[in-house]
């Protein structure tokens, strides 16, 4: 009997394997004939210019941030969902409370206009 | 047992590689990859020590959180996305913080009496008795709700500091 | 030994055949949805007009893969060419790692039943929007990067309302396990929490960037987002990912929500079940196929508006809403069979009422509003 995690470390090695495949196959079938003006970076057809790798607006991370907020939360409300038939009503109310103050908090960003996206 | 410590020698050194990397390269968004495959390997490590849900808690906020959001960072960041922008300002006193920190933890770990028979017994339910533990009065009761408070402040500060002024 | 030894054969055996399964799904479903998206538009769809493709040109697809593997692979100038390269393999990989702990049938059609399968889907696709971020930043394309930062803030969004609806069959199994979520919908979910069903479905659209919410690719604005830069099989990794998450998130909702593989006969025949599953789950592809023919495209602001102020707290109420209703049937006594199902539909009637009310008022306050607004701006 092999261990179940095992049998997901061999998937995971076989659908590596399926992500390389078509790539190293068209890598060998390809022709390979390049030029430079076959390698320039698409740019509706101007030439580039200026910096590419450019900073974006703050306002990402800052989603990101709200995002990793609800993010842990719902780690934690894994474990509860699973527990959740043995649980009583207050355990529930408790996470009620837990998600409630999340959900409180968002709509009081909201309130406040800092959701708008500028 | 042998092939899995075969499968932790390799990953280990995976791991330690991929940190390595996050150290020295050049760029800093390299940088940032290397840490994500550092963390993967660390989620394999979890699934070494039969914990599943650690695990999945590594890639779903480590990587699907915290690394989302260095990169990002990184995007956001006035010449952060440029090319050999890394550079190491004060090598020396880095080293050192990094050693005595090192030496701090291994120190700690070795004091630490971890029990050491082969094939701890794991609960049927493990998860499920984690569950109620967080909900129970008598157990994690608090620190559940606190970290509710704690992510109400990351979610309202966060967007506080980005608000239109 | 030898026995282990054929093991890990057979489990290798599996794990290929299962690596295989979208793939060989995939080539057929991208002929279905262009043949839809082609009626839609009162075109037909690819034929085998000229060309021999079979009949229907239903093999169409394979040659145009066999076409894409003679492609040459344009790596562009300053381009970061280790992650440009590495982009393309991890989205196959990713989008194939899911399948497993699908299940196919009630036994043996799967590769393993994990006890966390729900939440090791979750946690594999949180490895997803770094394949776009590393394509959008090492191509050194402009569009490439602005694609990479749509389809990032957009999935990584979405992701919440879809974990918390996911949620909800858990709580209601008490199980992570696919196969028990599964034998536990004696009446099929939707049926049960219609409303966690459809913010399950519309996250799930969002997070494989389909139509109204292609915004990280917009051919029209942005040129191929993310993917801009790639030729070939690279471009064709892109797009086969693609299609294996759309099949992937339609086989899920079929999981969660539709019953999987539960049908008629399936205890006598258990690959049954895989058919039970594939028709359900192209039931769910259809609906977004039909979703891409026939919708427009959002704005960023409006997809990341809809996230925070609609999707989440719908979600959080609902989870919160189905806890409390199934725990208060419960302590009322209450707690088995067909009369909970009941208590918990008619619980998500109520609140979906409610929710429709509070946006039909939000909608005319907004209405008024506006409309206050437009004759001041008209003389000026």
């Amino acid at each position: 009997m092999i261990h179940p995690f095992a049998v997901v470390g061999l998937f995971l090695v076989v659908s590596l394997i399926f992500g390389v495949a078509p790539i190293a196959l068209a890598w060998l079938l390809s022709p390979k004939k390049l030029n430079p003006r076959k390698q320039q970076v698409y740019e509706s057809g101007n030439p580039t210019f200026g910096e590419t790798w450019i900073e974006f607006k703050p306002q990402y991370y800052l989603f990101g941030l709200a995002f990793l907020a609800f993010d842990v939360e719902a780690a934690f409300l894994f474990p509860w969902a699973l527990a959740y038939n043995q649980l009583a009503l207050y355990a529930v109310f408790e996470a009620a409370v837990f998600l409630g103050l999340l959900g409180v908090s968002l709509v009081f960003v909201w309130r406040k206009g800092w959701l708008e996206w500028m | 047992m042998f092939a899995g410590q075969v499968v932790f020698l390799i990953i280990a050194c995976l791991m330690l590689g991929a940190a390595v990397r996050v150290v020295t390269s050049r760029r800093i968004f390299h940088a940032a990859l290397w840490l994500i495959g550092s963390f993967f390997c660390v989620a394999v490590i979890y699934m070494l020590l039969e914990s599943p849900f650690m695990a999945g808690i590594q890639l779903f906020i480590y990587i699907g959180g915290i690394a989302v959001l260095t990169v990002i960072a990184i995007m956001v960041t006035k010449g952060g996305m440029h090319p050999d922008s890394h550079t190491l300002g004060n090598g020396w006193s880095a080293a050192i913080v990094s050693i005595s920190l090192f030496i701090v933890m291994a120190w700690t770990i070795t004091q630490l009496g971890f029990p050491n028979e082969p094939g701890m017994p794991v609960a049927e339910e493990g998860l499920a008795l984690l569950g109620a533990a967080l909900v129970d009065p008598g157990g994690y009761l608090v620190p559940f709700e606190v970290v509710s408070v704690m992510l109400m402040v990351v979610l309202i500060g966060s967007l506080y500091l980005g608000r239109e002024r | 030994m030898t026995g282990l030894g054929g093991e890990v054969i057979r489990t290798l055996l599996g794990a290929f055949a299962m690596a295989l399964f979208p793939l060989v799904v995939v080539v057929f479903l991208i002929w279905e949805a262009r043949k839809v998206i082609g009626r839609m538009q009162d075109r037909l769809g690819p034929t085998n007009a000229g060309t021999y493709a079979g009949p229907f040109a239903l093999f169409q697809t394979v040659a145009d893969g066999i076409k894409i593997l003679t492609k040459e692979l344009i790596i562009p100038t300053g381009a970061d060419r280790g992650v440009f390269v590495a982009a393309p393999i991890l989205v196959v990989t990713v989008a194939i790692a899911v399948w497993a702990v699908i299940p196919l049938g009630p036994t043996g059609l799967q590769v393993v039943d994990l006890d966390i399968g729900a939440f090791y889907v979750v946690a594999i696709s949180a490895l997803a929007p770094f394949s776009m971020i590393m394509a959008g930043w090492s191509s050194r394309n402009k569009y490439a990067e602005v694609g990479a930062f749509r389809a990032v803030s957009q999935i990584v969004g979405y992701e919440i309302p879809q974990v918390l609806a996911l949620l909800i069959p858990v709580l209601l199994t008490g199980s992570l396990s696919l196969q028990d979520i599964i034998r536990a919908q004696d009446i099929a979910f939707i049926f049960v929490v219609p409303l966690a069903a459809f913010s399950f479905l519309i996250a799930c659209v969002a997070e494989v960037g389909r139509l109204p919410f292609e915004l990280a690719e917009a051919d029209s604005e942005i040129v191929a987002g993310y993917f801009t830069e790639y030729s070939g099989m690279m471009f064709g990794a892109f797009y086969l990912g693609e299609f294996i998450n759309n099949l992937t998130v339609s086989v899920i909702f079929s999981v969660l929500f539709l019953g999987g593989w539960r049908g008629p006969w399936v205890d006598q025949v258990p690959w049954l079940g895989a058919v039970w599953l594939m028709a359900k789950a192209l039931l769910v592809f259809n609906v977004l196929v039909l979703f891409w023919a026939a919708m427009p495209r959002l704005r960023i602001d409006q997809v990341l508006a809809f996230n925070w102020k609609f999707m989440v707290p719908l979600g959080l109420v609902e989870l919160v809403t189905v806890a409390i209703a199934d725990k208060t049937m419960e302590s009322l006594g209450v707690a088995q069979g067909w009369e909970r199902s009941a208590g918990l539909l008619v619980a998500n009637l109520v609140l979906g009422l409610a929710i429709v009310g509070v946006l039909s008022l939000v909608g005319r306050e907004a209405k008024r509003r506006r409309s206050f607004r437009r004759p001041g701006v008209g003389a000026a």
